[in-house]
């Protein structure tokens, strides 16, 4: 073979082997990306979980349970709508209320959930109906049906999901007997340990407040 | 990280997906007892099982079958329920895991539902509400059921509440069924009673 049969050679090798790494570089790329959908169709599923669970564990007061779906980190926060209750102490505050009389029903089924993974993935939104059947102290132990819509925020740590806030805006708290636009808001009838005094809520519209609560997301389709 | 880890996980993503598929599907059967399409749902497994509340526990594919087909359920020569008959029950809230070897599951949800149950010829207005701890299993790609397990809160005449009724009267004679289960799901309100998850806390992992 001739000197410049081999260069012939040579350069083709070179260029399929070039081509052959473009086509890698573009399958890795594509591997990524599809890591990154992946990731986020599953921390939807896993933030879901832990929404989910936090509503089973409502059914009769799990305080302690409750208490550790959320962070530690010192910007927690819940807002109830009746008050609103800051960092990891303001939290053990609110649920931890020692011993639950076994007549309280008190499972809020979280419902419908909207929720958006924020583009760096370590940080979520989202928004649910929180609907359920109780049974709570009410002149005695009365039937009740709560309806409210949650804003929360969550954050990743050491890959858990957990809650971060938790913004409850009751829609109606109402007695089986009277409905909800007789009576839209029963009295806080299921008292949190009331020292220290928890802050003012931020939020509170119930029935028939005409304006619902704010969106952390925008009109997906218009983007308005 | 490898394709062929990358298509595990979006086979768990699809895996759930299915499995909310089928118990929602089942609910919507649920609603007109459409029993033959109940009845498909299930495993071919002898380990299947059947328990709802305080109607007994039904074992193997035959338990499932006389569990569910209207009339020997309802004690009843009629084979399909009368056009009043209505058992709706919403399967909400939803938290399904599959096991690590994507051959088995497990669900818990909440069952919601307004339900309307002829006795002596009159139906009566019931709200009903109960927790499932369900188990599921893929056979030949399918995900079917294997054992559902249903914990009644309540189950209340619209007219009273559950503080006031909270079982109302049974169509059902419950003493012609098999015994419950050791566990605790004839617990109804008021009994306090936490009905057992089958995942831990998803933040502590206890």
């Amino acid at each position: 073979m001739k000197v410049d049969e081999w260069e012939t050679k040579v350069k083709k090798l070179v260029e399929t082997v070039e081509k052959q790494n473009a086509i890698i570089k573009q399958l890795t790329r594509t591997v990524e990306e599809h890591d990154v959908r992946i990731r986020t169709a599953e921390d939807i599923e896993a933030i879901k979980k832990v929404q989910r669970a936090y509503g089973f564990y409502l059914e009769h007061w799990e305080g302690q349970q409750m208490v550790d779906l959320f962070s530690n980190s010192p910007d927690v926060a819940l807002d109830t709508g009746r008050g609103f209750y800051a960092g990891p102490e303001g939290i053990k505050q609110f649920f931890l209320r020692g011993e639950i009389p076994p007549n309280l029903l008190h499972g809020l089924m979280q419902l419908s959930g909207i929720v958006d993974v924020d583009p760096d993935g370590k940080t979520a939104k989202g928004r649910w109906y929180g609907f359920g059947p109780h049974a709570i102290p009410v002149d005695g132990i009365r039937a009740t049906w709560s309806f409210g819509v949650y804003e929360n925020e969550y954050i990743k740590e050491n890959g858990k999901w957990k809650i971060k806030k938790l913004h409850y805006n009751a829609i109606f708290s109402t007695l089986y007997e009277d409905g909800w636009v007789k009576t839209p808001l029963l009295p806080a009838s299921f008292h949190p340990q009331e020292e220290p005094k928890p802050g003012p809520s931020t939020f509170i519209r119930p029935y028939p407040y005409g304006y619902g609560f704010p969106f952390h997301y925008k009109n997906p389709v218009s983007g308005e | 990280m490898t394709l062929e880890e990358l298509e595990a996980r979006i086979q768990t993503i699809e895996d759930i997906e299915a499995i909310k598929k089928l118990q929602r599907a089942y609910c919507y059967y649920l609603e007109h007892w459409q029993d033959e399409e109940i009845i498909s749902l299930w495993s071919q497994s002898p380990d299947v099982s059947v328990e709802i509340g305080d109607s007994g526990f039904y074992k193997g594919k035959e338990g499932v079958i006389e569990f569910f087909t209207y009339s020997s359920h309802f004690f009843t020569s009629e084979s399909k329920p009368p056009p009043e008959f209505l058992h709706l029950l919403m399967p909400l809230a939803g938290i399904v895991d599959v096991d690590p070897d994507g051959k088995t599951a497990k669900g818990r949800w909440y069952g919601l539902g307004h339900m309307a149950i002829p006795r002596k010829g009159k139906a009566r207005a019931i709200i009903s509400s109960g927790i499932w701890e369900n188990e599921y299993v893929k056979e030949d790609g399918k995900w079917k059921f294997k054992k559902l397990l249903f914990y009644t809160i309540f189950g209340t005449p619209f007219e009273d509440s559950w503080v006031k009724t909270s079982h109302f009267e049974r169509p059902i004679p419950l003493a012609k069924r098999p015994p419950p289960s050791a566990k605790n799901i004839a617990a109804a309100y008021p009994s306090g009673y936490v009905f057992p998850y089958h995942y831990k806390n998803p933040v502590t992992g206890k």
